[in-house]
């Protein structure tokens, strides 16, 4: 479809950076550059020079209206439509991620309502997954993950939605390949960044998910899911792709989560670009997570929160007894308890007549509705500093 | 056809027709509520314009005040505050004087085609950014025609077509 952009709004947004961050990728050369004014680009079109310059500074009276113009001349040149070329310039500097779920009752590509929110939400819990994994691999992240994983979270955007289905885009920013001798022989990045690392191990372990899963459907063995822990595989990857397909997911219908890497920092070829998942892999990756959860080791994990409640076991004597935390830490909060030891159970009382939050680790444990930590350790009175 | 769609027409006809004499391509034709505004380029290439380039901002009149030397032009603060300060690409503002009825806007003959009146241009790049809200009056010289002359004297000559 060729389309002229007319909406002055996407080049005021549209970010200088991200543009010469395409330029390089398609091999435009850098010409004269200068500071806080301008960039120039060239490259040859038809045997002649073409020249486009990138504005700098916002504060040129016709700043939108020279980057309104570099959309268009990129797209003569590539003989390209601009919606093609805007697209790639506004996701040069990051890994594309598409998920995709094709209800096949659904002709339209259109997805009903209440599914909307689960398919976002599983989608960020399947990049955290894949981020966990990248930190250390285990068959369940409880709720105690990796910092970097959580904060790496933060970092991705949903990116706009496409013609033709249903797609979640995520974007997840990358930092640029400055230095082109960073590729081993085989092209493949010798230093990437943890940005990168997170989104190509989602990759490896939804590869080898797939395999597990089409393992245990003619072989009844779950073997395979023991082997693609080492992989990335996951409880949680395996919840975020069934949270995805939602409790009425059918045979027919199908899953895809296709990568699209940044173009300024390229990827390994031989990771995968798109892998599919037919609705029927469901009910046993749905299984393959539940036996993950009940075979991981007890993972310690961390809570904080106020004291809500506290008692002493006995009238006289040692001051011990159950303590009951407002935990925020887990996203919704919920009421921990804990057994502290005499010393801890009087910061706790210290705590609780102060209305200060407190913090604690040790395996959660669940019994009933009730949540407490066994083996309780570095209770502690957050400092308001 | 509104009689300030008219002028708008006429005015932009005008432009077009002393670019060609000139030997310089026209883009980018954005017209709001206020004002056209136009780009001049001597090279194009793959169909788009290549520097040297002219941003101008086009108006057309049926009467301009002044003395023998000037002509006082008072443009929508808005606009001028557009004209003013720093550009990447310079801009100039064009103003047509046009008869005060359209009858009289275009003469022909087998012999000649005559488009009435004139148009003027200058620069308000070195003027100082105005606080007004409505309108700022400026002096539009006499001797500064846009014709095309002076448009290829604006876009330094060298560039291809």
């Amino acid at each position: 479809m060729n389309v002229s952009i007319r909406d002055r709004a996407v080049y005021e947004t549209l970010n200088p950076t991200d543009l010469a961050a395409y330029l390089r990728s398609a091999n435009w050369t850098a010409g004269d550059n200068r500071p806080g004014h301008s960039s120039t680009w060239r490259t040859t079109f038809d045997g002649q020079m073409v020249e486009l310059m990138v504005p700098l500074n916002r504060q040129y009276k016709d700043y939108v209206d020279r980057m309104a113009e570099t959309v268009p001349l990129i797209a003569a040149v590539e003989k390209r439509s601009e919606l093609e070329v805007l697209g790639d310039i506004q996701t040069a500097s990051s890994d594309v991620v598409r998920v995709r779920y094709r209800y096949a009752s659904a002709h339209d590509g259109s997805i009903p309502l209440d599914r909307g929110e689960a398919l976002v939400e599983n989608t960020r819990e399947l990049f955290l997954a894949g981020a966990c994994a990248a930190v250390a691999k285990r068959p369940y992240f409880g709720n105690f993950k990796a910092q970097q994983a959580r904060d790496y979270v933060q970092t991705l955007r949903l990116g706009q939605s496409e013609r033709g289905s249903y797609v979640i885009t995520v974007l997840s920013p990358v930092p640029p390949q400055l230095n082109p001798k960073q590729v081993d022989l085989f092209g493949a990045d010798v230093e990437q960044p943890y940005e990168r690392l997170a989104v190509t191990q989602m990759s490896k372990a939804l590869v080898a998910l797939r395999a597990a899963a089409d393992e245990a459907m003619t072989s009844f063995q779950t073997d395979g899911f023991d082997r693609a822990v080492q992989d990335g595989v996951s409880a949680n990857l395996c919840s975020a792709l069934v949270g995805i397909g939602g409790p009425s997911a059918q045979p027919n219908d199908e899953l895809v989560v296709s990568f699209t890497w940044a173009r300024s920092r390229p990827a390994d070829a031989g990771i995968a670009r798109e892998i599919v998942f037919p609705g029927d892999r469901f009910p046993v990756i749905s299984e393959a997570a539940r036996l993950y959860r009940r075979t991981a080791p007890a993972e310690e994990t961390e809570i904080r929160g106020v004291i809500v409640a506290l008692k002493a076991d006995h009238a006289h004597g040692p001051l011990v007894g159950p303590v009951t935390v407002r935990d925020i830490l887990s996203g919704r909060p919920r009421k921990v308890q804990i057994n502290l030891d005499e010393p801890s159970h009087r910061l706790a009382w210290e705590a609780y007549e102060s209305r200060a939050e407190v913090t604690c680790r040790g395996i959660l444990t669940r019994s009933g509705t009730n949540l407490a930590i066994q083996t309780p350790r570095d209770f502690a009175i957050v400092s308001d500093e | 056809m509104t009689e300030e769609q008219q002028k708008e027409q006429f005015s932009i006809a005008y432009v077009r027709a002393v670019a060609a004499a000139a030997r310089v391509n026209i883009y980018r034709m954005d017209v709001d509520a206020d004002s056209i505004d136009i780009g001049f380029s001597v090279k194009s290439v793959a169909g788009r314009p290549q520097s040297p380039k002219l941003d101008a901002q086009l108006k057309c009149v049926t009467e301009l005040a002044g003395n023998d030397t000037m002509f006082r032009y008072v443009l929508k603060a808005k606009n001028y505050n557009e004209l003013v300060g720093d550009h990447y690409t310079p801009k100039i503002l064009v103003v047509v004087l046009v008869p005060p009825s359209p009858a009289d806007w275009l003469i022909q003959s087998p012999d000649c085609l005559s488009l009435h009146r004139c148009g003027y241009w200058t620069s308000l790049q070195s003027w100082p950014p105005s606080d007004n809200t409505a309108s700022v009056t400026i002096d539009l010289p006499r001797t500064q025609i846009f014709s095309p002359a002076a448009l290829r004297t604006l876009l330094p000559v060298g560039g291809a077509i």
